[in-house]
């Protein structure tokens, strides 16, 4: 039976491979990492009032991308500012797959950009769009078409228009901690608050419009909250012993804490309108840092539970403790990522510790950075980039690494030492 | 009477007018007729070029046969070349006869030439039909053999189409930007038109992955190549039956997120 199942089945392959003729279809799985490269054509119209190119931050932002390639300006043959301009076989010859083009009108007080990115190999716009900014505001119009750019060409919605705030240390003076707000590029750097006495742990509120952190101002560790706008600041804790890590909940209504006014740090969640304290966890060991997952209804955090610092993670609801890492004897310090289908720490391997990431529902892990002493890593909101704090020449500076580790650099360095840097969710600017 | 004089004094020129008029009409309809039997004659060479063509396709041991075929529509386009110098030449005779005997006797000799050529184009018509007929046998023979080479041409290019289609891969991987939102599960496919020099004339999307950016990479990647300048080595047969037109499947293999 099974041998004459057999026979017309290998009859009806060779039949079907005979009179069936399948069009030739050539498979292709592999693909090169080289980063695209795009010709970014200085905008034409008016010069910025300051002077400074809008290409130029264009350039900049996506060169730090990795995965674009600007061309240097001095190879172009023409610096067209319309489409009807482009002679593709110049741009094509210079080995650009895209175009960016644009112009610059100067209306009272405002700029009114327009912008065209075109395939340079299809010979046809991908987008063209306008944009009418506040002069003030020309870096934002610049980071925006970052964005857009890099959005069309990879995929991935841009994050150059976000914030990060960070802590920097002058190690000696008045006021010597400031914590600092800049673009994702590190310009445009303004101080939020400075204090003689130590300052930790800023973290953004999702809706970007204001930021919790940690300052020793009272004498001791206290946590406070501050308005970006207004630069109004509240203090929500003043328990004995520590007060630290706050992390907004989703919703903004909510922090998690760590407070050890019990006996040792134990994670708390604390309603912002109320002052509403709950006590999360209950037991012997050390549990800190906590970070909400994206939909609420978790938190992870590190504990020492297990005799060596891991992570769990912990239903809100629920209260049920599930470890999540089981590599190495050192993982501490989570941040969640934007899909909340993973998670970044801080992984101690071979007695150096990296910046590893760790997708929570395989559990495998990929190590980011190899420094010595990378710590507090902080995801873009876009999920492609993660912020972290290293040492660069005896100093503390902020590094940048992409999620897959393919790209790598270092922020400008500043007079201090900087510390702690937390990215900003997606800015209404 | 004066018109009247006049008239008859003009009878004899009006005569002559309307006889030459007669005659150019009469020269002009010759010559037309004579130019569409060149049409016709036409045919044969269209037949003979046919076989030509056939020919490099036929093995080496049936030249002879179809050589002699040659030699024979040869010897029929003399034939027919002889039997149009003869009716050449009778159509001189006969516009000289014309031109002293007039219409009645013309009509007659139109009529012996009509007969005269219904016979040759019969006579043509049935060297053709018999010509026909040994074509197809040759063609039938042919065929038999042409698919037994047919079978291991198929063979030989399986094992070149694939080395073909392994360049023409990594010519494309090489120029293959995946972008990083690229996912395992992504496909996109695409239709690619060649010419023989390896040039991409066209590429379209068949398929879309559903991510403008991952369609685009790989659009991009084609048409970066431009030219895959292996194929022009490639037998012409197996560039027609699988590169004039074929498919791309990316699907990225070893995407990182």
């Amino acid at each position: 039976m099974i041998v004459r199942f057999l026979n017309i089945f290998i009859f009806l392959s060779v039949f079907f491979s005979i009179v069936v003729y399948a069009e030739l279809n050539i498979e292709v799985t592999q693909g090169v990492e080289n980063p695209t490269p795009i010709a970014i054509v200085p905008f034409g119209g008016v010069l910025l009032e300051d002077k400074t190119s809008l290409s130029d931050i264009v350039s900049a932002d996506l060169l730090r991308s990795g995965l674009l390639q600007p061309i240097p300006r001095a190879d172009m043959l023409s610096l067209p500012s319309q489409t009807s301009d482009i002679i593709y076989r110049d741009w094509r010859i210079l080995g650009a797959n895209y175009l960016l083009i644009g112009n610059i009108k100067l209306e009272v007080g405002e700029y009114k950009l327009t912008y065209e990115l075109v395939d340079v190999l299809a010979q046809r716009l991908v987008f063209k769009k306008t944009l009418t900014v506040l002069n003030s505001k020309a870096r934002n119009a610049a980071h925006q078409i970052s964005d857009d750019v890099y959005e069309a060409i990879t995929g991935i919605r841009g994050a150059f228009n976000t914030q990060i705030i960070y802590v920097e240390d002058f190690g000696r003076g008045d006021k010597r901690y400031r914590l600092m707000k800049a673009d994702a590029d590190g310009a445009r750097e303004k101080v939020l608050f400075q204090s003689d006495q130590p300052l930790l742990s800023p973290t953004w509120s999702n809706d970007g419009t204001q930021v919790a952190y940690v300052s020793f101002e009272t004498t001791r560790p206290a946590i406070f909250r501050q308005n970006l706008i207004t630069g109004a600041r509240e203090q929500l804790t003043n328990f004995q012993g520590l007060n630290g890590a706050p992390s907004w909940s989703p919703d903004d209504k909510t922090l998690a804490l760590v407070l050890s006014k019990d006996g040792n740090p134990e994670i708390y969640l604390l309603e912002i309108a109320s002052k509403k304290l709950r006590r999360l966890t209950v037991n012997s060991a050390i549990d800190t840092e906590p970070n909400w997952n994206n939909d609420g209804t978790g938190i992870i955090f590190t504990s020492n539970r297990g005799g060596s610092p891991q992570i769990y993670q912990m239903g809100v609801a629920s209260g049920r403790v599930e470890r999540l890492t089981f590599d190495g004897n050192y993982n501490a310090r989570p941040r969640v990522s934007p899909d909340g289908k993973s998670f970044v720490m801080v992984h101690r391997h071979n007695d150096i510790f990296h910046i590893a990431w760790q997708d929570i529902a395989s559990g495998d892990i990929r190590i980011l950075t190899q420094t010595w002493l990378d710590e507090s890593p902080t995801i873009a909101p876009n999920g492609a980039l993660l912020l972290y704090a290293t040492q660069s020449n005896n100093k503390g500076v902020l590094a940048a690494v992409s999620l897959d580790a393919g790209v790598k650099y270092l922020l400008p360095s500043k007079k201090g030492n900087v510390r702690e840097p937390a990215w900003s969710p997606y800015l209404n600017q | 009477m004066l018109p009247y004089r006049l008239i008859k004094t003009y009878v004899i020129p009006i005569a002559v007018t309307l006889c030459i008029h007669g005659l150019l009409v009469a020269l002009l309809l010759n010559n037309w007729e004579f130019k569409t039997e060149k049409n016709i004659s036409v045919k044969p060479k269209f037949i003979e070029a046919k076989l030509v063509e056939l020919k490099p396709k036929s093995k080496p041991a049936e030249v002879k046969k179809s050589s002699k075929i040659i030699d024979l529509t040869l010897q029929k386009k003399r034939e027919e070349q002889k039997a149009r110098e003869a009716e050449n030449k009778k159509k001189a005779a006969i516009k000289k006869k014309e031109l002293e005997l007039k219409k009645l006797k013309d009509k007659q000799k139109a009529e012996e030439k009509a007969k005269q050529e219904k016979l040759l184009a019969e006579r043509e018509r049935q060297k053709k039909l018999e010509e026909q007929i040994e074509q197809q046998k040759k063609a039938e023979e042919e065929k038999k053999q042409l698919e037994k080479e047919k079978l291991q041409l198929e063979e030989a290019y399986a094992t070149e189409a694939q080395s073909y289609s392994a360049i023409i891969r990594s010519r494309i991987e090489q120029n293959w930007n995946k972008p990083p939102s690229a996912r395992k599960d992504m496909k996109c496919v695409l239709r690619i038109n060649l010419v023989p020099t390896g040039r991409v004339i066209s590429v379209t999307v068949l398929t879309s992955s559903g991510n403008d950016a991952f369609d685009r990479s790989a659009l991009q990647a084609v048409k970066q190549v431009e030219v895959f300048s292996e194929i022009k080595n490639m037998s012409i047969g197996l560039f027609e039956s699988q590169f004039r037109q074929f498919t791309l499947t990316f699907s990225p293999e070893d995407s990182r997120l």
